[in-house]
């Protein structure tokens, strides 16, 4: 069971990476923004595991986007290596703000990651002489001279390692102090769990996170503006693809992602006007139909298949 | 011999809800090793008491000393850590969890181990409460499995010093039997109790030593015979039955 596992698990990593080799460059790209999503999705589902609801993802990845494209544009950081400032410098940034707003719990937490993110964008449109204000800055070339491969190919591995981060969470220690400290956080502070520092852990690894894809995001396209950088897009979209996949796993972003992000592009094929209202009533009926989201439907069924089949074995 | 600092030492301990005094200025001790037995009637500050000394409140007023250390402004997390523990009169298990992984987590960060020690130290408490179906979640535990699953995970970080907040309000003539087996187990492992609960016979066959509270003042301390006799003992119990 474990090794089929593991085999599956490769043949996934295999295929996602010959992937390129399939398809022609239009696919290519829709799966690019997929996995932009997910690693979105799945970097804010980790912090709702500690049951904190922040709506700063887009400030992050547009602090991780600037980061990365000025360093390139100002001090001729190569481009690769640019996106992971971009990961460090919205770390850093999550590290002294969580100080303060990490005593914040649900709704005043959620409105100040939210106003937060407002006010990244307001300095970014201010700081004209840095950030080139409204109209942004342009890169003479976008990352790998635009060649969707190898695009496809660093968002393929900042999502491999955004899952292997989301696993590490699930499977170590860390798993129950977040999970209890949602729970129940008396119980936790009694049982011997520092609240504040796992908070703190988790907030800036996954502000770090948005970081790099910001910064990777950037870089894809080599440009950068307020607009484009702290779009309310790479906030509610990876929430919205959680909550239809189903929250608190790593699967459940990544199926979400998935089929969300696919059936966006469908639906613009489909209906070039008037696709976001479709794809929003979709939305809408998953959380309202399927509250545990996909994955937890299935888990459902898979759950009463196998009581049904331990009560006939009672039977006999 | 060297002087040994009491195991808890409290000093004019004070807990205010607003205009509500619920405990007032209180200055006790507790020796290593000891039962000491705290009783008092409904909403005498109690499990204020245990809240300010675990470390969920912070007191209005007063000290509190850990084997001679302040822990006043230090929190449950880190009293926890010292050997400090705590049952909830009102159960909190984690839902999500089952038992044994509830009883894990104070093993993991209240004694600090890994996940594979933590496991086997959660399955040794448990044994020792005498909790066998450890692989269930909560909700199908029984209500006494959720009172021995809050002393095992109270237990697993390995306390000096534990409060039972009424573990056995609930409990028949036999379950109370065996809990009070367990405490006196708990007991015998070196640990120092505090019981705080309703039932008399109980405090009578587990304490050393008996602390009553009334409306957040110790009304009466001593052993359990010379307190129960104590008029103002009695008066305060009568007027809160009748
Ligand atoms: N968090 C709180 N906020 C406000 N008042 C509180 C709070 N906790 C306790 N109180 C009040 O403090 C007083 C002492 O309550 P406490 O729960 O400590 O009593 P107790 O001795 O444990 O009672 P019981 O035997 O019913 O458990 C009560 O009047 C209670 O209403
Ligand atoms: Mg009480």
């Amino acid at each position: 069971m474990k090794k089929m596992g593991i085999i599956l698990i490769l043949l996934v990593i295999v295929v996602g990476f010959l992937f390129p080799f399939f398809v022609g460059p239009y696919p290519l790209h829709v799966v690019t923004t997929v996995l932009t999503y997910m690693t979105l999705g799945l970097s804010w589902d980790m912090m709702l595991r500690t049951g904190q609801l922040s709506f700063g993802t887009a400030g992050f990845f547009g602090l991780g986007g600037y980061a990365a494209l000025l360093t390139t544009l100002y001090l001729g950081v190569n481009p690769l290596l640019s996106i992971f400032i971009g990961g460090a410098f919205a770390a850093i940034v999550a590290f002294a703000l969580g100080y303060a707003i990490l005593r914040l719990r649900e709704i005043y937490f959620a409105i100040t990651t939210l106003a937060l993110a407002g006010v990244f964008t307001v300095i970014a449109r201010n700081l004209h002489d840095l950030t080139g204000g409204p109209e942004g800055k342009i890169l003479p070339s976008a990352i790998f001279n635009g060649d969707p491969t190898k695009i496809y190919w660093m968002m393929f591995f900042i999502s491999l390692g955004t899952i292997l981060v989301s696993e590490i969470f699930q499977r170590t220690r860390v798993r129950f102090a977040i999970t209890a400290i949602r729970n129940d956080e008396i119980t936790a502070r009694s049982s011997g769990i520092d609240i504040f520092k796992y908070l703190l852990f988790v907030f800036v690894v996954t502000s770090a996170i948005q970081g790099v894809v910001g910064g990777a995001y950037a870089q894809e396209y080599g440009f950068i503006s307020p607009e484009s950088a702290f779009a309310n897009s790479f906030l509610l979209l990876p929430i919205a693809m959680c909550l239809a996949g189903g929250i608190y796993s790593t699967l459940g972003p990544v199926i979400g992602s998935i089929i969300l992000g696919v059936l966006s592009e469908y639906l613009k094929l489909l209906f070039p006007y008037g696709h976001l209202i479709i794809y929003g009533v979709i939305i809408v009926a998953l959380v309202l139909f399927m509250p545990h989201g996909i994955l937890g439907m299935l888990k459902k069924v898979l759950k009463r298949t196998r009581v049904e089949a331990e009560v006939n074995e009672n039977a006999i | 011999m060297p002087f040994e600092a009491p195991i808890l030492s409290v000093e004019n301990l004070t807990k205010r809800f607003g205009g509500l005094i619920a405990v007032n200025s209180l200055t006790f001790e507790v020796e290593r090793g000891e039962v000491l037995g705290i009783i008092g009637p409904n909403g005498a500050g109690k499990t204020t008491l245990t809240n300010v000394v675990s470390g969920l409140y912070t007191p209005s007023e007063g000290r509190i000393f850990f084997r001679g250390e302040d822990v006043t402004y230090l929190d449950a997390h880190q009293r926890c850590r010292l050997g400090i523990s705590r049952t909830f009169q009102l159960m909190r298990p984690i839902k999500e969890f089952t038992v044994l992984e509830n009883v894990m987590v104070s093993a993991l960060f209240g004694k600090g181990l890994d996940l594979k020690s933590a496991k086997e130290k959660a399955r040794e408490v448990c044994d020792f409460v005498g909790l066998k179906r450890v692989n269930i979640p909560v909700e199908s535990a029984t209500v006494l499995e959720l009172k021995k699953m809050e002393i095992a995970r109270a237990l697993a970080s390995d306390p000096e010093l534990i409060f039972l907040d009424e573990v056995m309000a609930g409990l028949n003539v036999d379950e109370t039997n065996e809990m009070i087996e367990t405490v006196k187990r708990i007991n015998s492992r070196g640990v120092t109790v505090i019981v705080i609960e309703h039932v008399m016979s109980v405090i009578k066959e587990l304490t050393h030593r008996v602390i009553v509270l009334d409306r957040g003042k110790i009304i009466a301390e001593g052993s359990y015979e010379k307190v129960s006799h104590k008029p103002e003992v009695i008066s305060a119990y009568l007027g809160e039955e009748e």
